[in-house]
């Protein structure tokens, strides 16, 4: 068994990184991608507790978790694709407005 | 702004450094368990315990697929007739919806424009001939102007060729069902617009010598058919097209504004036609 504590330091990692990246980034996709890597560093940490507890519901919790992430992300990219049709851009600094 | 960015990568620098601090030590780490979770145990709580969970999660992936799909549909009736092919009755139903959400005033505006227009084609068909005499000339007045007797009788010819077509499509219309005929009047119309283009810059061209236009990306069967209303059946045609006639084109065929140019058909076309060669 890994110890607990590389896994949390590699899941704060990407949790990091991905926040980092959703703020900082203007495209909108890789907003995105940050997003899905936060929540995948809270699905690591949970299915480290899983098995360091011997007990199923951190993997419950994963799951929920994946499935919640996936409908985001078809959302995200269906407004991405109409904003583009509007705008011809997927750029955050350029679309920033709930209008159009 | 530097000191912005700068601030950024200190603040997420010490979060990271707080947030592994913070979770490696946490007592929840403590006393860990001999006993390995099982996916039959996962199954088991899932199915059992989660149940109503995993229902509603269903339920939600299943909402936001919908909502995705309904979020990239191509709005326009035309390509959700000929898409769906029979759900036609439905289609309409759900583009109403929306225009009332609108405006109710809009809605009306637009039945009353259809049924006008409809009432305009028909009543159009003799006014016609007349109006083909007057955009003549002025059309094309560079081939006029080169006095070339042969080129000139050619050029009536094929509009006379093309009015007969028109005529052709308006005469079965009566025969076709509502569907069809919704398709076939919009053909029409592009055919009409097909005046409004230059085609001594585009070049001639026939059903015969036609090609399969739906290979360029952006153009499927409907917009193909229109294209072919319009007279343009070849890529080399595509590939001739100058800014102004794409512009042109794009009206013609009641496409998205600017979507010819942006899909950049004619550089397609003149890489279909580089292929075709080799």
């Amino acid at each position: 068994m890994i110890d607990p504590a590389l896994v949390s330091a590699l899941s704060a990692l990407m949790f990091v990184i991905g926040l980092g990246g959703a703020f900082t980034r203007k495209n909108a996709i890789i907003v995105l991608m940050c997003i899905e890597l936060m929540l995948n560093a809270a699905n690591m940490q949970f299915a480290a507790a899983a098995v360091h507890h011997g007990d199923t519901t951190g993997w419950v919790y994963t799951l929920f978790a994946i499935a919640i992430a996936a409908s985001e992300v078809a959302i995200g990219l269906a407004i991405f694709l109409a904003v583009y049709g509007q705008h011809e851009t997927i750029s955050l600094d350029d679309v920033d407005v709930l209008k159009n | 702004m530097k000191l912005v960015s700068l601030f950024t990568r200190v603040g997420l620098l010490a979060l990271g450094m707080i947030l592994v601090s913070v979770l490696s030590a946490d007592s929840v780490w403590a006393n860990s368990s001999d006993e390995y979770p099982t996916t039959s145990g996962l199954a088991d709580s899932l199915l059992n315990d989660w149940a109503l969970p995993l229902l509603i999660l269903g339920i939600l992936m299943s909402m936001a697929m919908i909502g995705a799909a309904y979020l990239v549909r191509d709005e326009r009736m035309e390509n959700l007739l000929w898409e769906f092919g029979t759900g036609e009755t439905q289609v309409i139903e759900i583009e109403e919806e929306d225009d009332d959400d609108d405006d109710d005033n809009a809605d009306d505006a637009v039945e009353e424009e259809k049924a006008d227009e409809s009432a305009d084609e028909e009543e159009a068909d003799e006014e016609e001939a007349e109006e083909v005499e007057v955009t003549e000339e002025p059309e094309q007045p560079e081939e006029l102007e080169e006095a070339d007797d042969a080129q000139e009788a050619e050029s009536v010819e094929r509009q006379a060729r093309m009015d007969e077509e028109l005529e052709e499509r308006r005469n079965r219309l009566e025969s076709l069902d509502e569907k069809a005929r919704k398709k076939e009047e919009e053909l029409i119309r592009v055919a009409e617009k097909a005046k409004t283009i230059d085609f001594s810059t585009l070049g001639f061209a026939s059903a015969s010598d036609s090609d399969d236009l739906q290979r360029i990306k952006g153009v499927g069967p409907f917009i193909a058919e229109k294209l072919n209303a319009l007279g343009i059946y070849t890529f080399s045609q595509l590939a001739n097209m100058t800014p102004e006639i794409e512009e042109e084109v794009n009206v013609a065929i009641e496409f998205f504004p600017g979507r010819i140019k942006r899909d950049e058909w004619a550089n397609q076309a003149r890489t279909l036609l580089g292929g075709e060669e080799e």
